[in-house]
């Protein structure tokens, strides 16, 4: 990756659009881009801005002011309130023989005096394509496509920030700016997020946490439903068996209710049949009282016709009788010698009328008291003339005799039909109780209840095995849910398991590749340091990137006591190092494509004895170098050293605003421009 | 890298590479729950 150009436009002290054409490579000559600047003009801002162009606000390596301070914040004071402006980062680079245009823009908006991020910031990759001209990548294609040109942990090597090559090697932040680095070179950075993502089960928001999290442990609730599960299905089958039995006891009792019922019925109908025969037997009572009666009247009533009849044969004889001795039948039936007697005494007669003494009336009834019978007689004749008179009635009393015969014949023969009846019933009767016995009402009633408590037992059994279906039925739900989630756990199990190797690979695999890495840097740098370092020097790069400097004429380790001039080569030989190791480990890095390196440098305290060195080995070796330097690190043996491969120079200055202009300066007058310029500063 | 279970690390790396590009606008909890999310849809857990 070769960069040939950088637009830099209301980035930090660069304001409206700043443009930096680079020398690119031309036959290994007029690879270096000089850019001179004093302390302060813009040089570490340059730096930045490769970064921000490429990677965005990312904190891991860019060591990038804050967002909103990489904006030029004078920029305010020339637009008006509610108006916008853009800070942009553009960078064109060539990677395999393909031309590249990343931009990186952020827009903001001026309020109450103050600038404001607007939208997002927007970053677009495109590349230039043989038939369809300039082609953008999609947004998160563009970051990835940076990436697997020049992965961000790369950055430290490629865009070197000339502050840690003044850092002491014994410095721990050097050894971990290092790690950085060959992490970066590595592309291991992602593994190292990776095992840190993975975690462990006590990290909850990492992977295993959140996994660890999946695995469902039983609730107390669940356990005690599981436990009464297991308990009921015991006690369901006892439950059922017992169930069965009382089943069979009622099914027995119901049968034994069900032939008593139909006996008790049988018999019942006897019930009917005894009281029917009672019916029977009280009717032929009743028709023999009848019988009996219409008997004595029959009786009673032929002693009447019997003696009418006699009368009725003497009827005759008494008429005469009556009519030679009597005239007047009406006296001789109402009077008798009593009664004549009362008359005359009391002188009033039967009808009341006064009967006066010595009257003729009186006479009268003196001549009749002597011929008048005595009262018994006088009364036995009205008696016999009474029956007499009745005797003519003797067909009527005939009629009636045949009257009532014929009603005790009727009698008789009720008598007969009840009595047959009777006598029918009372043989049923005897058949029936033959066949089923007697009623036993005590054996229905004691069936009854026995059939009463086998109910209530059973029910009992029943709500009973209800219940622990119930349970069973609750329990065979938790059951499944458990073994659901048992099964599940399981997986889970087997994931956290899988994720637990998954860890141990990556930790293995860069703890091999860390190790593999360090030993290449090791080489690398072992063999660029003894290429630059005066003097006979060892180096060794331990498990934490502690870096060892043995002098070895001495044996001393010197690491903590090189002065500034030989840090600096040091620093150097490390970026060559890295570069180199970059190229022979990375997967993103093509060995034999050609790779632009950006180096803020801190030369000023270097020797002269290690100038020529410095410039021969480290600087003109690379593949293209954008130099950032300031007067004094321009000193006659290093720029001398490098001269001959500048490719362009460039002069930064600030104007009177504070912005930052450039000045491009021309390569054949650039001698006399540096010292002209030295001799400025000396001034 | 050459391992017992060198595809699911590449599909895994390829996942949090995508997010640790997009400028730390995803921090390491919702990485995580990416990768379980993976492995949720990949073991059906």
């Amino acid at each position: 990756m070769i960069f040939n150009e950088i637009e830099l436009q209301n980035f930090r002290q660069y304001k409206s659009s700043v443009k930096i054409p680079f020398s690119t490579p031309n036959n290994d000559k007029e690879n270096i881009t000089l850019v001179i600047a004093a302390n302060g003009v813009g040089k570490t801002t340059l730096l930045q801005a490769f970064r921000y162009c490429f990677y965005g606000q990312k904190s891991a390596f860019l060591d990038l002011p804050n967002r909103d301070e990489l904006v030029n914040n004078m920029i305010s004071s020339e637009i008006k309130e509610l108006d916008n402006c853009e800070m942009k980062v553009s960078i064109s680079f060539t990677h395999k023989n393909k031309k590249y245009l990343a931009i990186r823009r952020q827009k903001f908006i001026k309020r109450n005096g103050k600038l404001h991020r607007s939208g997002e910031e927007v970053f677009t990759l495109s590349g230039l394509t043989e038939y369809e001209g300039w082609k953008e990548f999609g947004s998160s294609d563009a970051q990835e496509k940076i990436q697997s040109i020049l992965p961000d942990g790369l950055s430290q090597v490629f865009m070197f920030d000339g502050e840690r090559m003044q850092r002491n090697f014994a410095d721990k932040k050097f050894g971990e700016e290092l790690r950085e680095s060959i992490l970066g070179i590595l592309d291991i950075k992602k593994f190292d997020k990776l095992y840190d993502i993975i975690g462990s089960e006590n990290r909850v928001n990492s992977v295993l946490g959140m996994l660890n999290k999946k695995i469902i442990a039983p609730t107390e609730k669940d356990q005690k439903v599981l436990d009464d599960y297991n308990r009921y299905l015991k006690s369901q089958k006892s439950l059922q068996d017992e169930i069965e039995k009382i089943q069979d006891e009622l099914d027995k009792v119901n049968k034994q209710l069900e032939d008593t019922k139909a006996i008790q019925a049988k018999l019942e109908e006897n019930t009917k049949r005894i009281a029917d025969r009672d019916k029977e037997d009280a009717n032929h009572n009743k028709a023999k009282e009848n019988l009996e009666k219409l008997s004595q009247d029959y009786l009673g009533k032929a002693r009447v016709a019997l003696t009418s009849r006699l009368l009725l044969e003497v009827k005759e004889k008494y008429q005469d009788y009556i009519s030679q001795g009597h005239t007047h039948e009406l006296f001789y039936d109402n009077l008798h010698i009593n009664t004549i007697e009362d008359i005359i005494e009391k002188g009033i007669c039967v009808c009341g009328r006064p009967v006066s003494s010595h009257s003729e009336e009186e006479k009268r009834l003196i001549e009749l008291k002597a011929v008048s019978l005595p009262i018994e007689s006088a009364q036995n004749l009205n008696l016999i003339a009474q029956k007499f008179k009745k005797s003519v009635e003797y067909q009527e009393i005939l009629l009636e005799l045949k009257d009532i015969k014929s009603k005790m014949s009727e009698e008789k023969l009720n008598m007969q039909n009840h009595r047959d009846k009777s006598n029918s019933l009372t043989k049923e009767i005897a058949r029936t109780e033959e066949k089923y016995g007697n009623l036993d009402y005590k054996r229905y009633e004691s069936l009854q209840n026995s059939k009463m408590e086998i109910v209530g037992r059973l029910s009992q059994k029943k709500r009973d095995l209800e219940l622990v279906d119930g349970g069973i039925e609750k329990g065979k739900t938790v059951r499944e849910r458990i073994e659901l989630s048992n099964a599940g756990n399981r997986k889970v199990r087997d994931v956290i398991n899988l994720v637990h190797e998954i860890k141990n690979e990556i930790f293995n695999f860069r703890r091999e590749k860390d190790s593999n890495a360090r030993d290449i840097l090791g080489e690398n740098f072992d063999s660029i340091i003894k290429k630059t370092l005066q003097g006979n020097y060892s180096t060794i790069i331990d498990e934490k990137y502690k870096i060892q400097i043995t002098n070895m004429d001495t044996g001393v380790d010197e690491t903590s006591v090189l002065s500034t001039g030989q840090n600096i080569i040091v620093s150097l030989a490390f970026v060559n190092a890295l570069i180199a190791t970059a190229k022979e480990l990375s997967k993103t890095i093509d060995t034999n494509e050609k790779y632009g390196v950006i180096m803020d440098a801190a030369l000023s305290n270097l020797d002269e004895s290690h100038i020529y060195r410095v410039s021969k080995t480290n600087i003109n070796s690379l593949d293209q170098l954008i130099f950032m330097s300031f007067k004094k690190q321009l000193r006659d043996e290093m720029y001398n050293g490098i001269k001959s491969n500048i490719g362009k120079a460039y002069l930064l200055t600030k104007n009177k605003k504070g912005f930052i202009e450039k000045t491009e300066l021309a390569i054949n007058q650039l001698d006399t421009f540096i010292h002209e310029y030295e001799e400025e500063e000396n001034e | 890298m050459e391992s017992k279970h060198e595809k699911l690390i590449e599909e895994l790396l390829e996942k949090i590479g995508n997010m640790l590009y997009q400028d730390n606008k995803y921090g390491e909890k919702e990485m995580a729950e990416m990768i379980v999310k993976v492995l949720e849809e990949k073991y059906d857990i």
